[in-house]
Formats: structure tokens, C-alpha cells, sequence
């Protein structure tokens, strides 16, 4: 029954949020990043499935548009890696989220995710599944190592 | 305060909302009617959802959103019931507006509760159990914790108290929580007619720990309150001795289950008639206490023994609290009639005392020479001849009357007088 719940709200927008990613094309376009039609949908089903895997609801056009928006400045992304980049954030995100037991708002988990895939991690996607959820939620205080992440 | 503010109607309407999937089951939507229905509950949901994450959250558990959905399902329910609307209003309505009006309904029924609550702090027996008290403390919590904005459905508070008639486990939220107290304020209302050290005594003879136990203490009140009231005995003594055992044994014994059926319930009716209860919802109560009690006289007759079920009160010292006016039968009317002449003939208080003393024998000749031939300051007077008990039986009449009640001789405000004193005392 959960299930249901939970996918009968991805359904019902999904067309929406087809057109709200390709939006996004418009600003990262001046970071040479964009996305085709493909590769949205592939982001959407995995979306679904990040929510399904972690048993979460989400409302509105999801995380995802703010995921872009956040890290399409990122040193370390590229037209070549940016949606498989953006398929891991967004698992990693509802994973977190998850874990954080809502004790961080979806802006300060973008935050935090952000400050150390720029600095520490290097743009390295396992080092930033790697993080604790108390390093994260720690990661204002957090003072970024200068030693690049060793892989 | 009167019990008769609450009817029998509410608990019947209350009833009805049972599920949070009330709003699909108790009609028979369409296939189209239902969609766009329950679009409009998820649209309502989606906004809950921003409200409760204060739009710091896109997403939520599946666990909290599912507590958000059954909370708004049981307000919609709640809406469509109060306002005898149909599960079509969900397509033509504003469904905002409508959980709008829902919480209305809600908070008048806090209102309500809470007004229930104190009628039970009020009447609450002086001898109860240690889960009577725990339940009474998580009520008043309940009215803090209740979230009725994102959880109406859900009961936040723990209730182990066991009424004599449980609330409906169907029932969520507020609903159920003032069904509770509904019944709970019966039970505490229908112990207020009785001297609460025989009460006591009475749970005394169950357990001496009985604080500890499980039990209900309206229970065994109200059993031998119906069988004293088949004896014809002393209602208000309580207690039920070896050989008024053996009558109600014997008796028994020749009636078919339908004849001991009709006796329980004419036992029923006599008690309500001799405590002047009066409220058709706490009348339909004690009969139906009387009722259950069929399975365990079945029990009983073929055990051959009623000891469980018709208490001997445990104490012979809170006997002696019965009075002298109580359980004696009460004067033919011509009879009275002609005493009530002679006793206002006479001048002095002191006269009409000793006439009663000599001459009433019964609660129900005391009231009606308490409204023609006591006035104002003579009523103390007889008054400081009653027990507590008494006292007690004559405080419960005034308070099963209508609002408008008065007196030729307004005895009812001196013995308010009188008890309100004795308090302070």
C-alpha cells in the first residue's frame, strides 16, 4: 500500500516535471551543461525509485531542479559526467534525507552536500556516500580539508 | 451540572466516524468519483505536507505523509458527516474550505471535551483505582498534545482505564476520546449517587489491593444497585448479603432467559426511577450494564453461587451510614397528603422535625415535605438529620431536574447552601 502511495504522486506529475527540468537547460546552458529528453526521463524513473528505495513522498516537482540549480557551477562537472552526476546526487540526496530524520531542510542537505563534493571530495561521488550523516549535518562547522581526497 | 446536555444522539452519530476510509466506505462512489475525490485528497495532502515541513521539506516518509492523509481523511469525514454532505460535495466543493470547516467542527469538539473532562474531575469517585487516576492525568495531556491540524485521527495520550461499556475501538481522534469521557461521566455520575466509603468498601470486598487492579469501579456499583433494586432492598446500602443472594439464586432458577432478560431490565428501570435519573442516555446505560450481566448470571446459576457477581460490602462500619429515611417504603398519598396539612399547621421548627423523625421513613416523602412545609432557615434543620448519604441522594435529585426547577419552600438552594458550608467546614 505504501508503494502505491507513493508512486500514484510520481505519476501524476511526472509530465510536469519534464518540462520543469528542461527549463533548467536555460541556465546551465551558460555552463555548457544541458540535458536532453532521454536523459530526464532516466533521471525521473530514478527518482522514483531513490523515493521507493528510501520510502519517502515527495510533492511539487522534486529535488531535482534544485539539485541543478545548485551544483551546475561545480568545477567538477561537465556536459560528460552531468546526469550520471546529477543521478547519484539525487540518489544520495534521499538517502540522506533519510537518514537525517528531517533534522536538515532540503536546502541546508543541498548545502552541505555541495560544500564538501567542492572541496574535500573533489567531485568524487564516493567519497561523498562515504560521509556520515553527522559529518554532514556538521559541515558548517566543518573546517574542509585542503589534502585532496585520495581515491 | 446536568448529564442531559449530552444525548444519546451524539454517541450514535459518533459511531459513524469510525475509519479514516470513511470517506469511500460508507457510500459507493463511481470509479470518476472517486478520482477526482481523492485527487482533491491528495491535493489537500500535498499542501498539509508543506504546512507540517513548514516548506522546509519537499518530501516526507511515507509513514508521516500516510499520518498526514488519515488525518485529513478523518476531518473530511468529520466535515461530510456534521454537515450531512455526501462524498459528491469532494468534486463540487473547495476542498480547503472544507478541511477548513472540518477543523471547526474539531475544535468545537475540544470545546466539548474539555467540558466533559471537567464534569468528570467533578464527579469523580473518591475511592478509584491507580488507572483511573493515570488515565485521568493523560486526559487533561491529551488536550495539549492534540495536534488536530496534522493528526486528528490519532489519540495522543494513553487511556488504560476500562469503562463498563467500551468506546468503539472504530473511533479516532477527538471523536473517541469524548465518547470515552460520554461514558466515563455516566459511570462517575451514576457512583456520585452513593457514599463513597461504601464504595470503597464494596471494592474492598473485590480486592483490598484493588487500586492496583484492572477493574472498573462502576461495575460492581451498579450490579448491586440492580440487584438490590430486584430485591426491593436498600438501594443506596449497596450491600447484598448471603441470603439475598440465595432469593435472587432461587429466583433465577424458575426464569426463562428471556423472563431473567425482562427482569434485569425492569430492575434497571426501577433504580433509574428511585435515583430520579432522568437523562434517557445514562437510563440506556444502566440498562445496558443490567443487560451484560446476563452472561455472568448464566455462568452464575450453573455454578450455583453469585458471590462474584452481587458483592457483600466488605466492611460492616460504612453500614451504619444508610440513615433513618432511607429504604423504607413510602407513605400512600392520602396518608402523606394529611401529615403535610398537619405539619403546617404547627408553629415551631422543632414540632415538624419530630413529626418527621416519627413519621417519614422513605427519601422520596422527605423530598416532598421538604418543598411544602420547610422553609428557607428550617430546612437546616432537618438537614442536620441527614447522613451524608442522604445528604448525597437529595444533592442528586436537585441535579437530575430541569434548569428551571424550584421549589414552593426553594429547599434546593438551602441544602446548596448547607452542603457548600459543610465543604468549608
Amino acid at each position: 500500500m505504501d508503494k502505491d502511495f507513493a508512486l500514484i504522486f510520481y505519476d501524476q506529475h511526472k509530465n510536469q516535471m519534464m518540462t520543469e527540468i528542461k527549463k533548467c537547460n536555460e541556465l546551465t546552458g551558460i555552463y555548457s551543461l544541458s540535458l536532453n529528453e532521454e536523459q530526464i526521463c532516466l533521471l525521473l524513473d530514478a527518482r522514483r525509485q531513490a523515493l521507493k528505495d528510501t520510502g519517502r513522498i515527495e510533492f511539487g516537482n522534486g529535488i531535482l531542479k534544485k539539485l541543478i540549480e545548485a551544483f551546475c557551477d561545480c568545477p567538477y562537472i561537465n556536459q560528460e559526467n552531468y546526469a550520471s552526476v546529477l543521478m547519484d546526487l539525487q540518489d544520495l540526496f534521499y538517502y540522506f534525507k533519510g537518514e537525517c530524520l528531517e533534522a536538515l531542510s532540503d536546502d541546508e542537505l543541498i548545502e552541505a552536500m555541495k560544500n564538501y563534493f567542492n572541496t574535500t571530495a573533489q567531485g568524487s561521488m564516493d567519497y561523498l556516500a562515504a560521509l556520515s550523516i553527522e559529518e554532514l549535518c556538521d559541515s558548517d562547522t566543518h573546517e574542509h580539508s585542503d589534502e585532496p581526497f585520495e581515491y | 451540572m446536568s448529564l442531559s446536555s449530552i444525548d444519546m444522539k451524539d454517541t450514535m452519530k459518533n459511531e459513524l466516524f469510525s475509519t479514516q476510509e470513511n470517506v469511500f466506505a460508507k457510500e459507493d462512489p463511481s470509479d470518476e468519483e472517486r478520482a477526482i475525490a481523492q485527487a482533491n485528497l491528495f491535493a489537500l495532502l500535498a499542501d498539509q505536507t508543506a504546512r507540517h515541513t513548514m516548506g522546509d521539506s519537499s518530501s516526507v516518509p511515507v509513514e508521516t505523509a500516510r499520518e498526514l492523509y488519515a488525518s485529513i481523511c478523518f476531518s473530511i469525514d468529520l466535515y461530510l458527516q456534521t454537515s450531512h454532505r455526501s462524498i459528491e460535495s469532494l468534486q463540487n466543493e473547495d476542498a480547503r474550505q472544507m478541511l477548513k470547516a472540518a477543523w471547526a467542527e474539531i475544535e468545537a469538539q475540544i470545546k466539548k471535551g474539555k467540558a466533559l473532562l471537567k464534569k468528570i474531575l467533578l464527579l469523580s469517585p473518591k475511592s478509584v483505582t491507580i488507572s483511573y487516576e493515570d488515565t485521568i492525568n493523560e486526559l487533561k495531556k491529551f488536550f495539549k498534545r492534540y495536534d488536530y491540524r496534522f493528526f486528528a485521527h490519532e489519540i495522543p495520550c494513553a487511556i488504560d482505564y476500562q469503562l463498563s461499556l467500551p468506546a468503539s475501538e472504530n473511533l479516532k481522534g477527538i471523536i473517541y476520546v469524548n465518547d470515552y469521557m460520554h461514558r466515563l461521566s455516566i459511570e462517575n455520575s451514576f457512583c456520585s449517587y452513593f457514599n463513597h466509603s461504601l464504595i470503597d468498601a464494596l471494592l474492598h470486598s473485590i480486592s483490598p489491593d484493588y487500586r492496583q487492579l484492572l477493574i472498573n469501579i462502576y461495575e460492581p456499583v451498579a450490579a448491586n444497585a440492580i440487584g438490590l433494586a430486584m430485591l426491593q432492598g436498600n438501594i443506596l446500602a449497596l450491600d447484598i448479603s448471603q441470603a439475598q443472594r440465595d432469593i435472587l439464586l432461587h429466583c433465577f432458577h424458575k426464569l426463562s432467559t428471556e423472563e431473567v432478560k425482562a427482569k434485569l431490565i425492569g430492575a434497571a428501570h426501577a433504580l433509574c426511577a428511585f435515583l430520579h435519573i432522568r437523562d434517557a442516555c445514562t437510563q440506556q446505560y444502566i440498562q445496558t450494564t443490567a443487560l451484560n450481566l446476563y452472561p455472568r448470571i448464566q455462568d452464575a446459576l450453573s455454578q450455583e453461587s453469585f458471590e462474584n457477581i452481587f458483592l457483600t460490602v466488605a466492611d460492616p462500619t460504612t453500614k451504619t451510614d444508610s440513615g433513618i429515611f432511607i429504604d423504607h417504603a413510602p407513605m400512600e398519598d392520602e396518608e402523606l397528603r394529611a401529615l403535610i396539612d398537619e405539619m403546617n399547621s404547627l408553629a415551631h421548627t422543632r414540632d415538624k422535625i419530630a413529626m418527621t423523625k416519627k413519621h417519614i421513613h422513605s427519601m422520596r416523602d422527605i423530598i416532598d415535605v421538604l418543598g411544602c412545609c420547610f422553609w428557607e432557615q428550617e430546612c437546616l434543620l432537618l438537614f442536620d438529620l441527614l447522613t451524608g448519604n442522604e445528604l448525597n441522594f437529595l444533592k442528586n435529585f436537585i441535579d437530575n431536574q430541569n434548569e428551571t426547577f424550584t421549589s414552593q419552600t426553594g429547599w434546593e438552594n438551602e441544602l446548596e447552601k448547607y452542603i457548600s458550608l459543610k465543604e468549608k467546614k
